[in-house]
């Protein structure tokens, strides 16, 4: 997946269904600038989270992962749609983060 | 102790962090050439103002020193200079975190996990001042 697939569809693309585009903006706190992307609104979570790490040029390796949140919840469900968690709204503020710990 | 790499890498990183959008909320002192003081405030009491100092020995493969420092002194043993966030330590003057060094030495078995060692990629001076910001603004009570 790279950001390029994430774009939104051509106009009068034929997709069965319309469908809206969300503009998603992803945080990560070691980038000076976030990550943003127009989206349509079945795009999943995975495939933001996926194009983010790459634009971040992070990689997630089977002992290092990075978690999504929307507000101060985890988006654990990566099968999860932007319009769901977007519910109506046309931008979608994510936070890509590091595990961290407070001992 | 710093090394020319180090130095290098540490001032573009902190040219880089102030041009930032929310670096506006922070005012950054370089003091040293691997150390600045960072003022920032809660957004729920954004009149309390705390200074960070932060330290970094080798810039960006380890993690910095992380004190609270009395702006009126200069001392970094005040702990009225400390905000009280879960994992700080005011009275032992230090923070039991993982994204500063005495954390880790706190918790040498840290440095070998994979989820929580220190990650030296991207920004580092930026990721450790916005994680500074988001304890204050989430996780803040009060000043100790």
């Amino acid at each position: 997946m790279t950001p390029n697939q994430l774009e939104a569809p051509e106009k009068g693309e034929n997709r069965g269904h319309e469908h809206e585009t969300v503009r998603v903006v992803v945080s990560y706190a070691a980038a000076v600038r976030p990550y943003k992307a127009e989206v349509v609104d079945n795009t999943t979570i995975g495939q933001v989270k996926t194009a983010a790490l790459d634009a971040f040029k992070l990689q997630e390796t089977s002992t290092k992962t990075f978690k999504l949140f929307h507000g101060k919840t985890e988006l654990s469900n990566l099968s999860q749609t932007v319009g769901q968690v977007a519910g109506g709204h046309q931008e979608l503020a994510l936070k890509l983060e590091e595990v961290i710990i407070q001992g | 102790m710093s090394d020319d790499l180090s130095e290098l890498n540490f001032r573009q990183d902190l040219q880089e962090a102030l041009q930032a959008d929310d670096a506006t909320r922070w005012k950054i002192e370089p003091v040293g050439a691997l150390e600045i003081y960072v003022s920032l405030s809660p957004a729920s009491a954004p009149t309390e103002v705390f200074q960070a100092r932060l330290q970094w020995r080798v810039y960006p493969g380890e993690p910095p020193s992380l004190k609270f420092r009395d702006p009126a002194t200069g001392r970094l043993d005040v702990a009225s200079a400390w905000p009280v966030v879960p994992g700080f330590r005011p009275q032992s003057f230090d923070a039991c975190v993982n994204y500063c060094i005495e954390g880790f030495n706190l918790h040498p078995e840290w440095r070998n996990d994979p989820n929580l060692r220190w990650n030296s990629a991207g920004n580092r001076v930026l990721w450790v001042i916005r994680r500074l910001q988001d304890e204050l603004d989430n996780h803040y009570t009060k000043r100790f």
